[in-house]
């Protein structure tokens, strides 16, 4: 499968989130997990992210990696699939801040995508959405990658942040999903 | 459905040449046994070899070979620094011949991996004084020898 | 095409005229044999982490940020 021709991020569980995180230290790496779920119509492959993670509580913070605390992530997926539960949510990524000057995935983290990728405990049969976050004077910016399995090359991906709830929108796609 | 079980990970921002010192050893090895002529500079974070190749018509060129952020994933880049080549196809259209928009020398097609994850630098220098000695003949008759992607 | 070309809107001579300019001024360094990179010249210049990067810009998309 090609990439996602479109990546819809709810705002109340997953963007704010995100920034809430990011903007909390600021001076560390931080990251979370990405539960959602990639919708292919005839039209478009459209990814939508309904919830966002943070490291977990017992995370240690470094300034230059990121290394989340398994369990807490794993308790807090199972939690966000039973919240939507009629829309078979699951991993799809995972967000991590990086300083203003690397904008982009760097090359240990395609190492630890094509990690994930060998990994048959991970359901991502198309790829991994890893956006990188940018904490700058106080604000956040987000840029979009996704890393297709066929290439494991990291591409940029138009994002869109969802204000109103991201449910209708997945009720909507899951009419035109093919084969899923 | 099966269903995502999450395993250890961990996620760098470190840059290449800091997660790899080992490659960056081997890079220096490669690029100063064949071509001792360039040497090693950092443009920012990111480290450029900067050289002079001669053509075989005896012409000149300083080239600028960037490492990417994600190297070995992504092949270097090559610009040409002295002179500044700009090989138009059709400039009213903003074509240019064998180059991206930004200046850089279009090298291989990114299909056909003649680059791959154990190419060194000094693998894609041979190959960019292999574009200037097109680039002369292109110049010269018109024909850009060899397999084009483009 | 890469996705790590530039997008900018500079013409491309312009771009590697910009080049030259600031690879005038970068930094010898070398690889000591434990392949760690050593400065030649200066000390650390902390201005030349804030000097764009030539090889960037991929498509930025922005989500709006929160105040």
């Amino acid at each position: 499968m090609a990439m996602p021709d479109h990546v819809y991020i709810a705002r109340n569980d997953a963007y704010e989130r995100i920034v809430a995180e990011a903007l909390r230290v600021p001076e560390h790496e931080t990251g979370g997990i990405l539960v959602g779920r990639m919708f292919c119509t005839n039209s478009a492959n459209v990814l939508v992210v309904a919830a966002a993670s943070g490291p977990g509580k017992p995370a240690p913070a470094y300034a230059d990696m990121y290394v989340p605390d398994t369990l807490a992530r794993q308790r807090e997926l199972e939690i966000w699939r039973a919240m939507f539960a009629p829309h078979r949510l699951d991993y799809v990524g995972e967000w991590h801040t990086h300083p203003a000057i690397h904008p982009r995935p760097s090359y240990g983290d395609t190492c630890q995508v094509n990690a994930i990728f060998a990994d048959t405990a991970y359901q991502l049969p198309d790829g991994i959405f890893t956006p990188i976050v940018i904490v700058e004077h106080g604000s956040c910016r987000l840029h979009g990658f996704y890393y297709p399995r066929e290439t494991r090359h990291p591409t940029a991906v138009e994002c869109t942040v969802i204000d109103s709830a991201i449910e209708p929108l997945m009720r909507h796609l899951a009419t035109l999903d093919e084969g899923k | 459905m099966q269903r995502t079980q999450l395993q250890p990970s961990r996620w760098h921002n470190q840059l290449w040449y800091q997660a790899n010192p080992a490659r960056l050893l081997m890079e220096r090895k490669a690029v100063e046994s064949r071509f001792p002529q360039f040497a090693l500079v950092r443009d920012g974070e990111q480290l450029v070899w900067m050289g002079k190749l001669t053509t075989n018509r005896g012409e000149v060129y300083e080239i600028a070979l960037y490492y990417p952020d994600d190297f070995p994933i992504s092949p270097p880049r090559v610009f040409p620094i002295v002179p500044t080549i700009t090989s138009w196809k059709n400039e009213a259209a903003g074509e240019l011949k064998h180059q991206y928009a930004d200046g850089a020398l279009c090298l291989y097609d990114p299909k056909d991996r003649t680059f791959n994850q154990n190419s060194t630098a000094a693998t894609v220098i041979a190959v960019a004084a292999a574009w200037l000695f097109a680039y002369e003949t292109w110049l010269d008759s018109g024909e850009w020898p060899g397999l084009e992607a483009d | 095409m890469p996705d790590d070309q530039t997008t900018t809107n500079q013409s491309p001579q312009d771009n590697l005229e910009d080049l030259k300019r600031r690879l005038d001024s970068a930094q010898d360094v070398h690889v000591d044999p434990s392949g760690k990179l050593v400065t030649q010249s200066g000390s650390d210049s902390g201005s030349k982490s804030t000097q764009k990067k030539t090889v960037i810009k991929p498509q930025r998309w922005f989500a709006r940020m929160a105040e």
